[in-house]
C-alpha cells in the first residue's frame, strides 16, 4: 500500500503545503542562533548610524535641502529599507548551493519530489522573512530616532512593497543563476564578488540613484542592480507613478530575462552534476 | 515469470577531472591552459534486480558502487546506456521516481542539522505528499523498531553518529518507498550500532518486502545481509552471484587479534597464519574451513590470560584479488 496521496485534486493542495513547510523549517533553521541572527540586524542600525551622519554633511556642505527629490530623512529611511531587505538575503543562495556541491549534499536536495527551483525558493524567502522581521524592527527604531518620522503615502506603500517583492525575486534567480554555476567551476567566489559589488555601486545600498548625475542614473536605473531593493525603497520614501511605472517595466523584463536563463541554465547543469566524495 | 525491478544494461559513466599542478604558476597555468584526465568511474556495467531482493554491491573506494546509485536514483547522467527503475528512467524521471524510492548516503547528511529529527521527518511528509494519519502511524512504527524515541527533540549536531545514522534511515523510509538504496550505512558505526541497523535493514527487507540495494566495502554486511552480491572494481563488474558461493569461495579467512597478558612467543596454533606479531599483541589469519574460530579461542583460553580479542573480515581488496587470481 503506498503512503502517497494519489487524488488529483487534493495534491495541489499537498504541493502547496509542501514549499510552505520549506519555507517554515529555513526560517527555524535560521533562527536557531540567536546571536548570529540578530548581527546582521545591528550591522543595519550601525550603517544607518554612519549614513547619517554622512548625509547631513553632504546636505549641509551642498547648502542644500533637498537633492534630487529626497531630503536627508527620506534618504535615510530609503537606505534603511534596501540595506534590511539586502541583509535578509543572507547568507548568499549561491553560496549555499556552492556548499550543497563542494559537500556532496546535492545528492539529496536534488534527488526528491519537487522543484529544485522552488525548493530554493522558498527555503530562500523563510530565511529571507526571519532575517527583515528583525531587520526592519531595529532598522525602524534606528531611522526613527536618528532622522525622525517621514511622511508616507499608501500608494507608495502598497506599490513600492510589490516592487520590493519582485525585487527579491530578481535577487533570488541572479543568485539562483550564480548557484548554478557552481555545477561546472570550483569556486563561484569571483561571480558572488562581482555581484554584491555591483549591488553596492548600481543598487542604491549607499548612495541612493537620485543623487547621481541624471547620465549615470538613468544608465543605473536600467540596470538590474537598481531593481533589486532601491526602486522599491525609492518609491515608499517619495511616491510618483510615473516612475512606478518606468521601474515596473524594467523590472519584468529582468526577471522575464533572469527566469528563462535559468531554466536554461539548470537544464544544462542538471546533466554536468558530479557529486564530491563517492 | 517476475519482473526486474531495477535493469541496467552497458552502463558507463566517465568524469573529466581537471589536472593541477603544484603551485603559483601551477595554478595559472591551469587556468590558461588546462589540462584534464578522464576518469571511467563505471564501464559496461550490466545486471539486474528482482522486486524484493536484498542485494549487495560492493567494492574498495573508488570502485563505483556510489556513482552506479547516483545513476540509478538520477542524480548523476550516464555517459551511455540503459538505465530503468520501477519501470522509470532515472535521469529523466528523477522526480516521479523520487516518490517509490529511499537513499541514505552513508557519509552525508540529509537531516537538517541544527533542528530535531521530528522537524525534517515532518518536512519530508509534506515533501513527499504523505496522508498525515498514516504519516503518523508509519513514523511511530519506525520510531519503534529503530528505537528513536528518546531522539525525536534533539537536535541533530548533538547525536552520536549510531544515532544519526538510525534518524538518517527512518527519514529515508516514511514515505514507504519501494526500492532503498543504502550507500555504505553502516560506515564509521561500532559493532553494536552496525548489528543494529542490520538487523532492521533485515526486517524490512523479509517483513515489509522492499527491495534493497546496498552498497558497503565491509564484508560482514554482505555476509549479514546479502541473497545475492555484485563485486565491482575499477569500475568493471568481477563477480554477480549468490553471497554463498562469495563467502565459499572467497571469504575463506578471518583475522583474529588477541591482546594477552604474557609474552607472544610461545603462541604455536597449527590452524591459523600469524601475520602480525608484537610483544603482547597477535593477528592470527584463519582460514574458516579448516580451523574455526572457537577452537582457536579455546586454546588461546587454555594457554594464555587474554586481556581482548577482536575479530575482523578480510579486506575488500583481498576478496577482490582472490576473485582475480580464480578468474585467471
Amino acid at each position: 500500500m503506498s503512503m502517497v496521496v494519489t487524488s488529483p485534486d487534493f495534491r495541489w493542495g499537498l504541493k502547496f503545503f509542501k514549499y510552505l513547510e520549506i519555507a517554515k523549517v529555513n526560517y527555524f533553521t535560521n533562527t536557531t542562533y540567536l546571536a548570529n541572527f540578530l548581527s546582521k540586524s545591528i550591522m543595519v542600525v550601525l550603517r544607518i548610524w554612519i549614513f547619517t551622519q554622512l548625509y547631513r554633511v553632504t546636505y549641509a556642505t551642498a547648502n542644500e535641502n533637498e537633492i534630487g527629490g529626497l531630503t536627508v530623512p527620506m534618504v535615510i529611511w530609503g537606505l534603511m529599507i534596501a540595506q534590511s531587505l539586502n541583509t535578509a538575503t543572507r547568507p548568499q543562495l549561491s553560496k549555499l548551493i556552492d556548499e550543497e556541491v563542494k559537500s556532496g549534499v546535492i545528492a539529496y536536495s536534488i534527488n526528491r519530489p519537487y522543484s529544485y527551483i522552488l525548493f530554493h525558493y522558498f527555503g530562500s524567502m523563510g530565511r529571507f522573512v526571519s532575517n527583515l522581521i528583525s531587520n526592519l524592527t531595529l532598522g525602524f527604531l534606528a531611522a526613527f530616532i536618528l532622522v525622525g518620522p517621514i511622511s508616507l503615502s499608501w500608494n507608495g506603500l502598497l506599490l513600492g512593497s510589490l516592487l520590493l517583492f519582485f525585487g527579491y525575486t530578481l535577487d533570488f534567480l541572479i543568485d539562483l543563476m550564480i548557484g548554478l554555476i557552481s555545477f561546472w567551476v570550483e569556486d563561484i567566489s569571483a561571480f558572488n564578488w562581482i555581484y554584491s559589488k555591483s549591488q553596492l555601486i548600481f543598487g542604491g545600498l549607499i548612495l541612493p540613484l537620485s543623487l547621481f548625475p541624471d547620465y549615470l542614473r538613468n544608465i543605473a536605473e536600467l540596470l538590474p542592480f537598481s531593481q533589486l531593493f532601491y526602486s522599491g525603497s525609492r518609491l515608499i520614501v517619495n511616491f510618483d507613478f510615473q516612475l512606478f511605472q518606468k521601474y515596473l517595466l524594467i523590472q519584468m523584463a529582468w526577471l522575464v530575462f533572469f527566469w528563462l536563463l535559468v531554466g536554461y541554465v539548470f537544464s544544462k547543469g542538471i546533466k554536468h552534476v558530479s557529486v564530491n566524495g563517492g | 515469470m517476475e519482473e526486474n525491478i531495477i535493469e541496467v544494461k552497458n552502463l558507463k559513466k566517465t568524469f573529466k577531472i581537471k589536472q593541477k599542478n603544484p603551485g603559483f604558476f601551477g595554478g595559472i597555468s591551469s587556468v590558461f591552459s588546462p589540462v584534464y584526465k578522464t576518469v571511467n568511474a563505471v564501464e559496461n556495467v550490466s545486471f539486474s534486480v528482482k522486486p524484493g531482493e536484498l542485494l549487495a554491491f560492493i567494492g574498495p573506494n573508488g570502485a563505483g558502487k556510489s556513482t552506479t546509485i547516483k545513476m540509478m536514483t538520477g542524480i548523476l547522467y550516464p555517459t551511455s546506456g540503459f538505465i530503468q527503475v520501477l519501470g522509470f528512467n532515472p535521469s529523466r524521471n528523477r522526480q516521479q521516481l523520487a516518490y517509490h524510492i529511499g537513499s541514505v548516503f552513508g557519509q552525508k547528511p540529509q537531516l537538517w542539522f541544527h533542528l530535531p529529527p521530528m522537524n525534517t521527518y515532518n518536512l519530508f511528509s509534506r515533501i513527499y505528499e504523505l496522508d498525515q494519519k498514516k504519516f503518523q502511524e508509519r513514523l511511530k512504527f519506525l520510531v519503534d523498531i529503530f528505537e528513536i524515541s528518546d531522539l525525536l527533540k534533539i537536535p541533530v549536531r548533538k547525536l552520536s553518529l549510531g544515532q544519526r545514522m538510525r534518524c538518517e534511515i527512518v527519514a529515508s523510509l516514511l514515505h514507504q518507498p519501494k526500492i532503498i538504496f543504502l550507500d555504505e550505512p553502516t560506515i564509521g558505526l561500532d559493532v553494536i550500532a552496525k548489528r543494529h541497523i542490520r538487523e532492521v535493514i533485515k526486517y524490512l527487507n523479509e517483513e515489509e518486502k522492499v527491495t534493497i540495494f546496498l552498497t558497503s566495502h565491509d564484508a560482514g554486511d554482505i555476509e549479514t545481509l546479502a541473497q545475492r552480491t555484485i563485486v565491482i572494481n575499477q569500475g568493471t563488474m568481477v563477480f554477480n552471484d549468490t553471497t554463498e558461493k562469495l563467502k565459499k569461495n572467497y571469504i575463506k579467512t578471518k583475522i583474529v587479534e588477541l591482546v594477552l597478558e604474557g609474552k607472544t612467543d610461545d603462541f604455536h596454533f597449527a590452524g591459523g597464519k600469524i601475520v602480525e606479531k608484537t610483544k603482547y599483541d597477535l593477528k592470527i589469519e584463519l582460514n574458516t574451513e579448516k580451523a574455526s574460530i572457537e577452537k582457536l579461542l579455546n586454546y588461546a583460553v587454555e594457554n594464555f590470560d587474554i586481556q581482548d580479542i577482536n575479530i575482523f573480515d578480510p579486506e575488500m581488496e583481498e576478496i577482490i584479488a582472490a576473485i582475480y587470481q580464480e578468474q585467471k
